[in-house]
């Protein structure tokens, strides 16, 4: 099963949002749609005066064997499905924090909800759910919805370490390009990751000197101990070997929804203000 | 390269911006896209496409040489987050709304056949294809309480939107007027005050736009009669005195032959 990505934008009075949403089914998005139109209907009760979900879109991002891909997407914009007319909606910097759980417990991921009901939070930033009448409902069903009355369990896309523990980088190359090659201890890569793109991490090379090198990247494997940046860098001449993790991913099926609290966050640049130069910044 | 949504939204992103795009099936040839702001009257391009966003994408990375906009690693950092784009501040264009593609839908999502022998498509002053404002002209299409267009007919044949018996309102027509006159008819509408509301696009014909419905010298009454509109807006209130009325309506252009073709949004409710 592919693992799906159901974003909706949203729109307040002058800000802009989004928020995704994951699950697992079938490549064909006509049976997706259906099912983010239903959370949004949802999520839309939820929302105060002046907001509403502007667009639905979906698109495939994980293939049947969880292989990461650039998959199709599928936008949905009619009907706009409009925020609560009667509840005044928070400001744009101040959300409700959901926080997805796995059945186990030990996984867990946020999600950020913009466009609250201004109501069910107080002065100081306490959530009282309470005080809204109706956000109670709105809540529980929206909850379901994420959690299989729309059809899907929804969940995200968490990543782990994919290599052998012991794999280690022995050696790297910067080349004509910029690109770094790295060396690798055998089998680092699995044979079908070579020829792919892969998402992998450095650690402790070169130590105990600090090293760009050591951090996340994105690289082209070339063998099964070998792999090349997709972008240039510097780096100093190659010391000592470093630890490399490749990630794989995977979707975590989220088992239990919990509201934690208000919690506020900056906005971003306002709707329809054009990209200026940026404010000065103190020198020094 | 010919494909082109002609006007439908693609996706949803803060700014347009310029990409290069990998748009053929069968060549690795690349251009430079540039995103242009939607208008606000235009849909979606709803079919299951290739040709998004890398904003949206969990994994932009995730290169595998398909059709669409082409991973950029110079403007992420390490590959992973967007660090630049090449923002073009385009305009919108107030025309592009209710066109249909050239290309067959699937290419949006298998890529252009590239075809080296075919012509080149054309574009006007705005960078606009020809080919896709040469789609819409013969068209009238019909948006059936604003959620898809069931029906595309010829503006000149009257067209049934609703069907007997207490027809539901709300009914959506986006046409153009081409020199002339174009009328279409409503079937059993219920006596009592109803209300059309027209928009207008650009260029109005220099005589205006005359509007009426019949027979409504015995049945209906438009509230001040035939009139000419010269503003871009108008709502009117027609009054339906038997029921059920089967009422024509008709939107004239007094330039005739000389007029200019113009869109038109017309709702009813």
């Amino acid at each position: 099963m592919a693992t799906i990505k159901g974003t909706l934008i949203f729109r307040g009075t002058d800000h802009g949002w989004t928020e995704s949403y994951f699950w697992s089914g079938t490549n064909n998005l006509n049976f997706h749609t259906p099912i983010l139109d239903f959370i949004a209907q949802k999520r839309a009760a939820l929302l105060g005066n002046d907001c509403e979900v502007r667009a639905r879109r979906v698109s495939i991002e994980l293939d049947d064997a969880n292989n990461p891909v650039r998959g199709d997407a599928q936008l949905r914009r009619k009907p706009v499905y409009f925020g609560n007319p009667d509840q005044p909606a928070a400001a744009p910097g101040t959300g409700l924090q959901l926080r997805f759980e796995n059945a186990a417990g030990t996984n867990h991921k946020n999600l950020f909800m913009r466009g609250i009901w201004d109501v069910v939070e107080t002065t100081d930033g306490q959530y009282q759910p309470g005080a809204g009448a109706g956000w109670g409902g709105a809540m529980a069903a929206f909850i379901s919805a994420l959690l299989g009355a729309s059809g899907a369990n929804v969940g995200w896309i968490a990543r782990g370490p994919l290599s052998p523990a012991n794999a280690q980088v022995v050696d790297y190359l910067e080349e004509d390009s910029g690109q770094v090659t790295f060396t690798t201890t055998a089998d680092a890569f699995t044979g079908p990751m070579v020829g792919t793109r892969r998402h992998i991490r450095i650690s402790g090379i070169n130590a105990p000197t600090k090293s760009v090198l050591n951090r996340e990247w994105v690289v082209d494997v070339l063998s099964t101990n070998s792999a090349r940046t997709i972008v240039p860098v510097s780096a100093f001449p190659f010391l000592s070997p470093g630890k490399l993790t490749v990630y794989g991913f995977v979707l975590v099926v989220a088992a239990n929804i919990l509201e934690e609290g208000i919690i506020f966050r900056s906005v971003g640049r306002p709707l329809l203000v054009r990209r200026g130069r940026q404010a000065r910044r103190p020198l020094g | 390269m010919h494909l082109d949504p002609c006007g439908a939204i693609m996706d949803y992103v803060r700014d347009p911006y310029n990409v290069p795009v990998k748009p053929f099936a069968n060549s690795d040839t690349q251009v430079t896209l540039s995103w242009r702001p939607a208008s606000p009257d235009a849909d979606v391009f709803e079919e299951q496409h290739q040709f998004t966003s890398l904003f949206h994408s969990h994994f932009p990375w995730a290169d595998d040489g398909q059709v669409g906009e082409v991973f950029d690693p110079s403007i992420y950092h390490g590959g992973l987050r967007p660090v630049n784009r090449w923002w073009n501040n385009l305009p919108a264009l107030d025309y592009d709304v209710g066109l249909t593609p050239c290309e067959p839908l699937e290419a949006f999502r298998q890529g252009e056949t590239f075809d080296p022998l075919r012509p080149a498509a054309e574009y006007n002053e705005d960078g606009f294809p020809r080919c896709c404002l040469a789609y819409f002209k013969p068209r009238l299409g019909v948006v059936w309480g604003m959620r898809s267009v069931v029906s595309v007919v010829s503006p000149l044949v009257p067209n049934t939107c609703g069907g007997a018996g207490g027809a539901p309102l709300g009914v959506t027509v986006e046409a153009i007027l081409p020199a002339g006159a174009i009328y279409w008819y409503r079937l059993g509408i219920l006596s009592g005050a109803h209300r059309y509301h027209i928009r207008y696009g650009f260029p109005l014909p220099s005589g205006g736009v005359q509007w009426t419905c019949t027979p409504w010298a015995v049945q209906c009454l438009i509230a001040s009669g035939p009139s000419d509109f010269g503003t871009i807006e108008e709502e009117r209130d027609i009054t339906v005195f038997t029921s059920p009325t089967d009422l024509s309506f008709y939107l004239f252009n007094p330039d005739g032959a000389n007029a200019h073709s113009f869109r038109f949004k017309l709702t009813i409710t």
